[in-house]
């Protein structure tokens, strides 16, 4: 197949001719200069300038910018709030590789063993990917809700009402329910991932070690589990990015609240930017984000070079 | 033997219709409320409404001005994706095939727009838009979602082209085919199916992008639906229960009907800009 | 379908390019660009009048509306002013987190001479125009006095047999107090024993909370004493200021408030009070219009003035402007602008702002015999006469409002005792002040 599509598209090219190679700096400008027109002006100057606006102190409007040099970002070192941000960050993390790439690896090999509808399932579970966060939001507002929302009801209603909290007002509680919120838009997302992963493993080797006596766990652990490290890899390496940027969701359910108890690095940057007043300090607070997750995702590479 | 395997098909379904339905439980909920009053709603929000009060998600579509909005979407969303589409595969392809000295460095310049967080830049991005007469523009608007949305679309491209044999390009070139011919007759056919998939993504980040209609859109005229949204729940002082529901219904149904329509590009691009 | 991509591609480049290049046809009329707050549904109407029945007065004019909730508009405002494409004329919080840094900056129109121009120096309530005063020259025009009050479902005051315990007030008969705080707590406690909410609070926004705080400083140490603090060399770690917190505090301990009130909105908590499910909602005179809209029958509802702690202190509140109006220093069509605000802030469109949005204006001796007022709103012009203190918030800095904001919060689960808070607002108060970051109107 491809070698015929190979002789077609050659001779096609050598029919209709023309076309030299291009000299370096025409092959450049064509490639390349749509995307550095829009790149550059709207993503890699803000960014220089963010780098520029950390080692001032400004609070938005006045002309003047005083300089601090690093002053800003040894504010941060010595502000609760920031390690508070980090910490949950953190947490985001290691719960958004937990919760929803184990929902979405069951979820995946109960797909892979079904014959039929198995796209319709697929789609239902991708549905919650494709919405925006501000529905995310307005619908688990409602469920947390403590006066008529769904889950203290049925927490009541099975006698466990002592833990019918208020979800997103609880210091301790606010996180983690902000995470199960987030967990059910990414769970399908690896879902889908993980049955394309599974499509390409063997089936006889499931069924040469069905007879071998492997029980169904031996056989997730040895079989499917190996078979699925490239998109296990993936998986982690986007939900650390996704973790460290988390933004929309935090800021549509708590705004960090209550008392800055479900800050993230980015709300709360936008919180020091937008609400404080203090945009060399924010400035400064994106360059550390920027940097972790730039080091983060350069390890995660550097280890699944070395495998 | 075959009696068990019956029962393991059923249970299975079993399984997995649960999960599906505790999927879409939260929107199922929204759907419902959209139709009851706000006092039904505050006696048992899971309860069926007293009557099927349509009008409520018409009065949410006018009071919310979500024809327009709709109009100001597509009118930030199609000029985005093309921008992107493009611009990424020109992109992509000259880093792959263009033989360009260097292009590890604008590889690396565009890794660092695929893990900077948005929120990172944005104040430096108002005040260039500023500076550039772009803010309160749905052109504006455009030209920054597709700014940022370029990072991913190169890597998806370019994690594509990088699964065309070299020798098929070196065949072309050897037959006398230029950059421009080889693009043209050679990668770009094969190209369609990812940038169609790659449309399909952008399409729906841009749809539903808030936070630089946010910032960048301050005339009401301009707003995209997402933001109307928004807005529809963010009068501070009134509780609406009802409105804010229809108003969540009006803007996820569409969406998820185009997911459903285009599921196949969709999952298909979540699979391919993966692996690679 | 490949080359038909690329071709689509250059062509909608070529657009693009034409589209960025042509700018925008020179129109004939004069655009005036408002961005405001009034996004609730009478204000909004009324505001939409007074933009038309201006145009038809102006022709040639435009004037062009951006309703933004608080959050957004102080996300969006500063840097729009600064990049010189920001409204020619915005409604904005006064305080020295936000109207202050736009003056420093030079981003705002002095209007010390339309006040007297104007006449406004005459016509406008004389310390609503003193919070919009910085450095002894007036930067905006008030257009509300909001304070705080307690209101009350009069028929579940009746079921708990409380009503005898509302009182006029001696000086001023129409307005309804209680004889003291130990009426208060008995009407909380029999509410409490009923199993009604007591207190409608909502606390996940925490203004809401910092609402509650100034009013219980205004009942504990009067507004002498903040006037001291804010201009003296009072400070915040007050015994009387720890006080107040106290009262906040014990109100959550006696169960006074609902199950986990910092996961419940403030719409929400007002939503239990018009819903018949809480005894009171103490919040202020701006929701008087939406209990009138959302209220099935708001007769039903009044409200009543706290009591202070002890006797000598008057009759008060905590009270505000909200925001206020205010010109872009850049603004090409300033007088435009004044002459806009000259037309809503008249004794005739006064009325107006009383009668059809229930917004107390800030202009003197408007005539409210013959509006026809509902008792409620009559009660709440009425108390706009009283000497009133500070709603803090809006006043203060950035700093200090969190440190507020976050103890009202932190109050309710424990983590922060009244001491903590009081002390980390005291900090917060002097780092504001070395670095002249608060409010001096002289």
């Amino acid at each position: 197949m491809t070698e015929r599509l190979d002789q077609q598209s050659a001779s096609a090219a050598r029919r209709r001719g023309g076309g030299r190679p291009l000299g370096t700096a025409i092959r450049y400008l064509i490639f390349l200069g749509p995307a550095a027109l829009l790149y550059v002006p709207f993503v890699l100057k803000p960014l220089i300038e963010t780098f520029g606006l950390s080692l001032f102190a400004w609070n938005g409007v006045s002309a003047e910018r005083t300089f601090v040099g690093l002053a800003n970002y040894a504010r941060a070192l010595g502000d609760p709030i920031f390690w508070i941000s980090l910490r949950n960050n953190l947490y985001w993390v290691v719960t958004s590789i937990v919760l929803p790439m184990a929902t979405g690896l069951v979820i995946a090999v109960l797909l892979s063993a079904v014959r039929r509808g198995q796209r319709i399932y697929a789609g239902i579970f991708f549905t919650p990917v494709v919405l925006n966060l501000i529905i995310v939001g307005l619908v688990w507002g409602i469920i947390y809700n403590p006066l008529i929302g769904p889950l203290n009801r049925l927490l009541r209603a099975v006698g466990l009402g002592s833990l019918a909290i208020g979800w997103l007002g609880d210091r301790y509680a606010a996180t983690p329910a902000i995470m199960v919120a987030g967990a059910w838009t990414f769970f399908g997302f690896c879902a889908v991932i993980f049955l394309q992963g599974l499509r390409t493993l063997d089936r006889e080797q499931i069924e040469a070690a069905t007879i071998d006596g492997a029980g169904p766990f031996r056989r997730f652990r040895k079989i499917i589990v190996p078979a699925l490290s490239d998109q296990v890899t993936l998986l982690i390496v986007m939900s650390i990015i996704g973790s460290f940027k988390v933004f929309d969701i935090v800021y549509v359910m708590t705004k960090g609240g209550p008392d800055h108890a479900s800050e993230v690095i980015a709300t709360y940057m936008y919180w020091q930017s937008f609400m404080n007043g203090s945009l060399g300090y924010g400035a400064a607070l994106a360059v550390m984000l920027t940097a972790v997750v730039a080091g983060a995702s350069l390890a995660m590479m550097a280890l699944r070079e070395r495998d | 033997m075959r009696r068990r395997k019956t029962r393991h098909t059923l249970i299975l379904h079993g399984v997995l219709i649960a999960s599906a339905l505790l999927t879409v439980f939260p929107l199922g909920l929204i759907a419902l409320m959209a139709f009851k009053t706000n006092p039904e709603i505050f006696a048992n929000p899971l309860a069926l409404p007293g009557a099927w009060r349509w009008q409520q998600i018409g009065k949410a579509w006018t009071d919310g001005h979500f024809g327009p909005y709709y109009l100001n979407s597509l009118q930030v969303a199609v000029p985005t994706v093309l921008m992107v589409v493009i611009a990424s595969t020109l992109a992509a392809y000259g880093l792959v095939f263009g033989r360009l000295p260097g292009a590890r460095y604008a590889l690396a310049a565009i890794l660092l727009g695929l893990i900077v967080p948005l929120q990172a830049i944005i104040v430096s991005l108002f005040h260039d838009l500023g500076d550039m007469g772009l803010l309160n523009s749905l052109w504006g608007l455009s030209l920054a979602q597709a700014a940022v949305g370029l990072p991913f679309g190169i890597f998806m491209m370019r994690s594509f082209f990088l699964g065309i044999p070299k020798d098929l390009i070196e065949a072309a070139r050897l037959d006398g085919a230029g950059d421009v011919t080889v693009l043209r007759r050679v990668v770009l056919p094969l190209a369609t199916a990812p940038a169609l998939t790659l449309a399909t993504l952008q399409f729906m980040y841009s749809w539903n992008d808030f936070l630089l209609p946010l910032i960048i859109l301050h005339d009401p005229s301009l707003r995209t639906v997402t933001l109307g949204l928004f807005y529809l729940q963010g009068g501070t002082y009134t509780l609406n229960y009802t409105m804010i529901s229809a108003g969540v219904l009006i803007t996820a149904v569409p969406i998820m009907v185009v997911f459903f329509l285009l599921q196949r590009q969709f999952i298909a691009g979540v699979t391919a800009g993966a692996v690679k | 379908m490949g080359i038909s991509l690329f071709k689509t591609g250059l062509l909608a480049s070529a657009l693009l390019s034409v589209a960025l290049t042509t700018g925008p046809s020179l129109a004939a009329t004069t655009v005036l660009n408002v961005w405001d707050q009034f996004f609730s549904e009478e204000p909004n109407k009324l505001m939409n009048e007074f933009v038309a029945e201006f145009q038809k007065a102006h022709p040639g004019v435009e004037i062009k509306r951006n309703v933004l909730d608080t959050d957004s508009i102080r996300a969006t405002l500063p840097a729009a002013l600064t990049a010189g494409q920001g409204p020619d004329l915005f409604y904005y919080d006064a305080g020295p987190a936000f109207l202050g840094p736009l003056v420093e900056a030079g981003l705002v129109a002095d209007l010390t001479q339309e006040y007297a121009a104007r006449g406004w120096d005459k016509s406008l309530v004389d310390w609503p125009v003193e919070r919009v005063t910085y450095g002894n020259k007036i930067w905006g025009v008030p257009n509300e006095i909001e304070y705080t009050n307690v209101y009350v479902d009069l028929a579940v005051l009746d079921q708990l047999g409380m009503k005898d315990k509302l009182v006029a007030d001696k000086d001023h008969p129409e307005l309804l107090t209680l004889k003291s705080l130990d009426d208060f707590k008995a009407i909380l406690e029999a509410s409490k024993a009923k199993g009604i909410v007591p207190i409608a609070f909502g606390n996940r926004d925490p203004g809401r909370g910092g609402h509650l705080f100034s009013y219980f400083l205004t009942l504990t140490a009067g507004k002498d004493l903040v006037d001291k603090i804010l201009f003296g060399d009072g400070r915040w770690d007050d015994p009387k200021v720890i006080d107040a917190w106290k009262l906040y505090k014990d109100y959550s301990t006696a169960g006074y408030y609902p199950p986990s009130p910092n996961a419940i909105s403030y719409d929400e908590g007002n939503a239990l009070f018009f819903n018949g499910a809480a005894a009171t909602n103490i919040t202020g005179t701006w929701l008087v219009g939406d209990i009138m809209g959302q209220v099935a029958d708001p007769s039903k509802i009044d409200f009543f003035l706290l009591p202070s702690v002890s006797a000598d202190l008057p009759l008060s509140a905590a009270a505000g402007i909200g925001s206020t109006f205010a010109v872009a220093e850049k603004s090409p069509n300033k007088q435009l602008a004044l002459d806009f605000l000259d037309f809503i802030m008249s004794k005739d469109a006064g009325k107006r702002w009383l009668k059809e949005a229930n917004i107390v204006p800030p202009i003197k001796d408007i005539d409210i015999k013959g509006l026809d007022l509902p008792p409620m709103m009559q009660r709440v012009v009425e108390g706009a006469t009283l000497p009133l203190s500070y709603n803090l918030d809006v006043v203060m800095p950035a700093e200090w409002n969190d440190a507020m904001k976050t103890g009202t919060q932190s109050l309710l689960d424990g983590s922060s005792t009244p001491e903590d808070v009081a002390a980390r607002m005291e900090q917060a108060w002097e780092k504001a002040k070395a670095e002249g970051r608060i409010w001096k109107a002289h």
